[in-house]
């Protein structure tokens, strides 16, 4: 039987712990890039997604059956990361370890290749929220409202977040390729 | 609602299924419109194909191993029997009353001789502090790690190294150390009046956490000033801005 994300974790709140061996399957990929967009460092996104799970199956008793499970999931990705972010105080995320624009080899890319490098640069340059933003709206396909309960506000804020977002990342992009 | 925004829901998929159809009837009609949304079309289709990464098979086997972990450990949790629990209990019950009745006995002079521990620490630290070495300082103000509740003279003595010392290393000895009393009012009032003034990034961003920790409300105009400030470094505004969710939940 297929279970929901939502009736495995209730499983494993019961004492079924193998279950979240289950979720780990669906959400580590998603997750490890989650963090990679913001870290561009391997090894962290892999302690960090490490991390998320270790605290899901610490807290396994917190879950509540109301909660919707990516946006729970996500709410902890995003504590775990604050707090890393936290500790380390100067090892910031790795926009540094993205290509400037110059760096970019235009002769052994393809176009789609320099577009894609293109958008890393412009994603780089986003803050960390805007960055989670459009990976849980994009690549999640959260709804807003979902979106809103991982950063605990209002879907309207969120609304704005994503206007404003996607404004300066569309500024950015077009910049770059008229930059060039 | 602007035509940007408009443009934005729709690539998101957060419009209705009527708005939608709304949507795509202005797009034939406006080209201005669909010329914007063709911009912003190509900008997400460039988002959508975004390759995923694979994690290592490091993560999987470290996964499962702490998964196997708990497992054993919540067998091991079950196979407490109400027999057991039984005599914990009764011990415990014994240790209870006896600690009880002993502390009755010993209590006032435990007091007097914490009382007196406490000025010699006071005074030793205070003495250290004068020192000419770093070093030497931050030692003194870790003295302050051995009060469990906030004395007036330690509080005072790092709140003056926190404000006035010339070495940041010994500034942000001082913030680690008030950190243990940051419930304390006169403490937190410290920590925002600092951080207008302080320069150094280390102390800065150690201020800046501490008060978001404790959801400090009066430093929301001092981080919001430092989002906005032209000359702070990128990292630090974004540690402002950080703490700014965290006190404001925004």
């Amino acid at each position: 039987m297929n279970y929901t994300d939502e009736e495995l974790m209730q499983k494993a709140k019961a004492g079924e712990l193998k279950c979240i061996s289950i979720l780990f399957d669906r959400y580590n990929v998603r997750l490890y890039n989650f963090f990679f967009q913001q870290t561009r460092d391997k090894g962290q996104s892999e302690d960090l997604t490490q991390n998320v799970f270790e605290r899901i199956i610490k807290y396994r008793e917190n879950y509540t059956e109301k909660k919707n499970f990516a946006a729970w999931i996500y709410a902890i990705a995003r504590n775990v990361h604050m707090d890393i972010y936290r500790k380390k105080r100067f090892d910031l995320p790795g926009n540094d370890k993205v290509l400037s624009i110059a760096d970019i080899p235009d002769e052994t890319l393809t176009t789609e290749e320099i577009h894609s490098e293109r958008l890393k640069i412009a994603m780089a340059q986003l803050n960390q929220d805007e960055q989670q933003l459009i990976w849980m709206t994009r690549f999640e396909k959260m709804k807003y409202a979902e979106v809103a309960t991982v950063f605990n506000c209002s879907e309207g804020a969120i609304k704005a977040k994503i206007h404003r977002t996607m404004k300066n990342l569309k500024e950015v992009f077009f910049k770059i390729n008229i930059d060039e | 609602m602007n035509k940007e925004n408009k443009i934005i829901d729709y690539l998101e998929g957060q419009m209705s299924f009527e708005e939608s159809i709304k949507f795509e009837q202005e797009l034939k009609k406006d080209p201005v419109l669909k010329e914007e949304f063709a911009t912003y079309q190509l900008m997400y289709n460039e988002v959508d194909q975004i390759k995923l990464e694979k994690p290592s098979i490091t993560l999987k086997s470290n996964f499962d191993h702490l998964l196997e972990t708990e497992i054993k450990n919540s067998r091991k949790t079950k196979t407490l029997t109400f027999r057991n629990i039984r005599n914990v209990a009764a011990v415990a019950a014994i240790l209870v009353i006896g600690i009880l009745v002993g502390q009755n006995w010993t209590q006032r002079s435990f007091i007097s001789k914490i009382d007196s521990h406490n000025a010699e620490l006071v005074s030793e630290m205070k003495r250290n502090m004068n020192s000419e070495s770093v070093s030497g300082r931050i030692e003194a103000l870790q003295v302050s790690h051995q009060f469990k509740s906030p004395e007036n003279e330690v509080l005072k003595t790092l709140i003056k190294s926190m404000k006035n010392d010339e070495s940041p290393n010994v500034r942000l000895a001082a913030v680690e150390a008030l950190d243990n009393f940051a419930k304390e009012e006169i403490v937190r009032t410290a920590f925002v009046k600092q951080l207008s003034q302080e320069k150094d990034p280390f102390v800065l961003i150690a201020l800046i956490n501490t008060l978001s920790e404790q959801k400090v409300e009066k430093a929301i105009d001092p981080l919001q000033h430092i989002t906005n400030a032209n000359d702070v470094a990128k990292f630090i505004k974004d540690e402002a801005h950080m703490g700014l969710i965290k006190i404001e939940k925004i």
